[in-house]
């Protein structure tokens, strides 16, 4: 199987393009920058301005709310499929998290504008997104909860 | 679920017993004469129970309801029994038969409470038909009991029998909520909220909405007629059965005999008939069974009024009525909003049946002083064809009720804003002339293209009220759109403003000054030729082409700037020629064209888009040396702006080139791109060819074919051929859904990852197959049913989606509604693959090449790259 096509089946598979058609994915998959990380390696930091999203080919990536790079608390553990980064090309904040490669991984990045393009090109991709961040806050909400 | 099933049949074995013994100990030991009075009361009974019954069934968990329930009745019947034992109380029996009466139709309605209740939905719809299957069984029982025991035990002793099993579902149930809890889906209702004023609030509401509603109205009038059909039918069916049998032991036995026989008939009927004849037929079909089986049973009783009669009518109203007027009327209460479902259902029980009730006694009452058989029956004949009649009203206001029902719930996007714009009057013209006088120029040009488009006339005053103290650039916009305008005194505004414009307004003004053939601005020509400023020279030049085209030296001026090494001269060049709308061979004569082709590789993005959209503009098959450069420009840009302009140069190419560069455009993602191609398809037996790409060949993909039929669809193709490409298209997805099937069964490969992308694709070409078909029905059928149908099945609501597939199963191409609606349910299912009825592809490799073999360059590509991998495995 070549690349194009695995990538392809990659995006189907996460909750962002999993609207979009397999045949507009080739498009979508055209768009994405490969990116290796190592364990230990962290994607980016919480507070900091980023322009990318990413979705994790293989490899496990943690997700933590502390700044400091020796906590090794996750609020949630990432897997192949999984997209991260995406909140803040939306809403121009700082990063909400730390991402902390757990296992060497492979990941496919988009830039900032190439999504806003997309997005554009292929509306469908919203609805995504809107999945994506309401199964989020549902997590958020069930920590919120446990905490208590 | 054994529990349920168990449960149902104790009840349903006791009411069988509770029918045999009503009757038989009514009928001959107090009279059927009275059966009309009967009705009388009961309607009023029923009225006020039903009523209570609304108003307190939900105050307390349905199986304590239950359980209340069944003490009462044991109570009623166990001092019913004493009455007729010790006492010979005559007046017990009207009693009796009254009890029973409301006693099983309160029973009915709380079973289907107590279940949705303890199921959820999907159970619910899965469970339910098995359920009241073990109450029809419990019937059957229950008359094989009564056919045997009756003779031996004594009729009024069967009635302990009842109480015995009453009482061993009160033991049941009692058993198994000890177990699980109070029903699952139960919620207390507020306190202090007044239930009988909110039942009456109910029914009012129902009735308020039988005015608007065309459904709720005729299946309200069907029911009125049904039921005095029914009693009709009923009252009939007796006085032969009183007649013909002397005892009331052998009549409770004759009783039983029939409840064994009609239930079993509608047991068989219900699990393996029902479904499968509505699904075949439709429910306006199936709609029509019972007033058509009750008109024979009412001439059967007119021409013999004997047993064999008799038994007739009963199979009708115990066997077909359950079978299939029954679950039809449910299912046409489903196409009724929500929140008025329970109303309706409401106010049929509590007004419609008991009125009914009231009117069939009177009459029976009245007309069998005649000692007549016939004149009822000639009533009840009658009153079946008003029957007949409002259930036809019915098929034709339930599709559209589901129609008006999907249009409240979904957006169907429409090109009706001018329309909808000009009907809005004043109010819309006022708002318009206040986004023109908005100081941000964007809106005020928005505003103003929509007020020239909407309001022509009374846009001009307000257009040039808002040029004064505008920006250079917002002049130049709103110029551009008053010229197509015209107005009068134009020219003289126009030569105002050009003595206090700058360069770049000038060359405006002076371009929409030729437009409107100005005798000052063409005499003036000359002089601006030489002008130092390349803009108001190539304004003199686009004048000269127009008012002088012999005039040699314009196009010398024209191929100096097109020759320019200053990028602002090219542009002036190619803007003046672009500007032209049209350029003929005449023109390109004067064009050095090996320069010009030399612009499209120029490192100015702006400079070679300019070019590009000049190109546009030049003469069929001129250029066909640019085709590599056309394809390049084509297929390296993700800006679907470029591959538009691109696709839109692909006449200059010769015809070969020409239609193949076309075709892979009609492709493209985006929908200008293809549309820009489409119009570029000029063939003059277009629709020939088109039909034949989407019907034989199966040319592109879905969109490409989406792309032509929009084409066709404009074009005012014949309705036969756009029912022949929907059925075509309908057959497509058949086999998709073929192919589907054959992969998802075998599952040795189906873990394969190109193979599992093959499915996702396979299946989002069925949803966009099927979309196509539905495209092709708009020509057919009436579109916004059409429309609605499409968003419907797209849309992620079950109930929407499957209101949207009964309104498809009802439109008015029957044959197409089925093939399209059995595949829809497989596809709406989403669920694991179901076998196979028709074994289409004999391997998954035979399914592979039915994919590889299509002329669609996706699915093709996946196909193969499926195909590899499982031969390399």
């Amino acid at each position: 199987m070549s690349d194009i096509f695995e990538r392809i089946l990659l995006l189907k598979k996460s909750p962002i393009f999993s609207e979009v058609t397999t045949e507009d994915l080739r498009t979508v998959a055209m768009e994405l920058d490969d990116e290796q990380y190592f364990k230990g390696d962290r994607v980016f930091e919480i507070n900091n301005y980023g322009d990318h999203m990413y979705i994790l080919q293989n490899g496990k990536v943690g997700i933590s709310l502390e700044s400091d790079p020796k906590c090794d608390k996750y609020v949630t553990i990432l897997n192949q499929g999984d997209c991260f980064g995406e909140m803040n090309l939306l809403d121009d904040q700082p990063r909400s998290a730390t991402a902390v490669v757990l296992e060497d991984a492979n990941l496919l990045s988009l830039e900032k504008s190439r999504l806003h393009g997309l997005i554009m090109h292929y509306p469908e991709l919203s609805l995504g997104i809107l999945k994506s961040l309401s199964m989020r806050l549902r997590n958020a909400n069930l920590l919120a909860k446990e905490s208590k | 679920m054994l529990y349920f099933i168990l449960f149902f049949l104790v009840i349903g074995s006791g009411m069988a017993i509770g029918r045999g013994t009503t009757d038989a100990l009514f009928f001959k030991r107090y009279g059927i004469e009275y059966l009309p009075v009967m009705y009388i009361i009961l309607g009023c009974l029923l009225f006020l129970t039903s009523t209570f019954y609304a108003a307190f069934s939900d105050r307390l968990p349905p199986e304590k309801f239950f359980r209340i329930l069944n003490s009462i009745l044991i109570s009623l019947l166990v001092m019913a029994w004493v009455s007729m034992s010790f006492f010979n109380f005559k007046h017990i029996y009207p009693v009796y038969f009254l009890i029973y009466e409301i006693a099983s139709e309160v029973l009915l309605i709380h079973a289907a409470l107590y279940l949705a209740k303890n199921l959820d939905v999907v159970q619910a719809k899965r469970l339910t038909p098995i359920v009241l299957a073990g109450s029809q069984i419990g019937t059957i029982i229950g008359g094989l009991f009564l056919a045997l025991s009756a003779p031996h035990l004594g009729v009024q002793n069967l009635l302990l029998v009842w109480c015995m099993l009453l009482f061993l579902g009160i033991i049941m149930i009692t058993w198994h909520h000890k177990r699980t809890g109070h029903s699952l889906y139960f919620r207390h209702p507020r306190k202090h909220s007044n239930k009988m004023k909110q039942s009456m609030i109910d029914i009012s509401v129902g009735m308020k909405y039988m005015k608007k509603s065309d459904l709720v109205r005729y299946s309200s009038f069907a029911l009125f007629c049904m039921v005095i059909v029914f009693y009709i039918l009923s009252y009939t069916a007796n006085r032969i059965y009183n007649d013909t049998f002397k005892t009331e032991e052998s009549l409770t036995a004759f009783f039983g005999l029939v409840a064994v026989i009609t239930n079993s008939l509608a047991l068989v009927f219900q699990l393996f008939i029902t479904n499968r004849v509505i699904q075949r037929f439709g429910i306006k079909t199936v709609n029509l069974f019972f007033p058509f089986s009750t008109m024979i049973s009412y001439l059967f009783l007119i021409f013999s009024f004997a047993l064999p009669s008799a038994i007739v009518t009963s199979i009708n109203k115990d066997s077909i009525m359950p079978a299939f007027r029954n679950p039809v009327r449910s299912l046409f209460y489903n196409a009724l909003p929500n929140y008025i479902q329970g109303r309706a259902r409401a106010m049929s029980v509590v007004v419609v049946i008991p009125l009914a009730l009231l009117v069939c006694g009177g009459v029976l009452w009245t007309v069998q002083q005649m000692n007549n058989p016939l004149y009822f029956l000639s009533i009840g004949l009658i009153l079946t064809c008003f029957y007949a009649y409002f259930n036809l009203r019915m098929n034709k206001a339930y599709v559209l009720e589901i129609v008006s029902n999907l249009r409240n719930k979904l957006y169907i996007p429409g090109k009706h804003e001018q329309t909808a714009i000009k009907s809005g009057g004043i109010g819309i013209f006022e708002e318009l002339r206040e986004g023109v006088e908005h100081n941000d120029d964007q809106i005020c040009i928005a505003y103003a293209k929509t007020l020239a488009n909407t309001f022509p006339e009374k846009a001009v005053p307000i257009l040039i009220e808002r040029l004064q103290g505008a920006i250079s650039s917002t002049r130049n916009e709103l110029f551009q759109i008053l010229v197509p305008l015209n107005p009068e005194k134009l020219h003289g505004y126009l030569w105002q403003e050009f003595g206090t414009a700058d360069i770049h307004l000038q060359t405006t003004i002076l371009k929409q000054l030729f437009k409107l053939g100005d005798d000052r601005a063409i005499s003036g020509i000359e002089q601006k030729l030489i002008d130092p400023n390349p803009r108001l020279r190539a304004a003199a030049i686009y004048g000269s082409i127009l008012h002088r085209p012999d005039d040699i030296r314009a196009y010398e001026l024209l191929n100096a700037l097109l020759k320019s090494d200053d990028p602002g001269e090219v542009l002036s060049g190619l803007e003046t020629l672009y500007e032209l709308g049209e350029i003929d061979s005449k023109i390109t004569s004067h064009i050095e064209k090996s320069h010009f082709i030399k612009l499209l590789s120029n490192s100015n993005s702006r400079i070679w888009n300019a070019s590009l959209r000049v190109i546009s503009l030049w003469p069929s098959s001129s250029l066909p040396e640019l085709v590599q450069y056309l394809k390049n420009a084509f297929n390296t840009t993700n800006e679907p702006d470029v591959r538009s302009q691109a696709i839109r140069c692909a006449h200059v190419l010769g015809s070969d080139d020409e239609h193949d560069f076309i075709v892979a455009a009609l492709d493209d993602s985006h929908p200008l791109v293809r549309e820009d191609a489409i119009n570029l398809l000029k063939d003059e037996n277009q629709k020939e060819t088109f039909t034949s790409w989407i019907i034989d060949t199966n040319l592109g993909s879905p969109r490409t074919q989406s792309t032509i039929l929009s084409k066709l669809q404009e074009a005012g193709t014949p309705v036969h051929i756009m029912e022949n490409i929907a059925l075509a298209k309908a057959l497509d997805a058949e086999m998709i859904e073929q192919v589907i099937i054959t992969l998802k069964n075998h599952h040795e490969i189906l873990d394969l990852a190109p193979v599992e992308l093959l499915v996702y694709a396979l299946q989002e070409r069925l949803e966009q197959v099927i979309d196509l078909t539905l495209q092709a029905l708009k020509s057919i059928e009436d579109t916004t049913t059409i429309n609605l149908i499409q968003a419907g099945i797209k849309c992620s609501d079950k109930r929407i989606a499957s209101q949207s597939m009964e309104a498809l199963r009802n439109i008015e191409n029957q044959k197409l509604a089925i093939i399209l609606a059995n595949i829809m349910e497989g596809y709406l299912a989403s669920g694991p693959a179901k076998a196979q009825s028709i074994q289409t592809f004999r391997s998954a490799e035979h399914a592979l090449d039915w994919c590889s073999n299509r002329h669609d360059p996706w699915l093709k590509a996946c196909a193969n790259d499926a195909s590899r991998v499982i031969t390399q495995e």
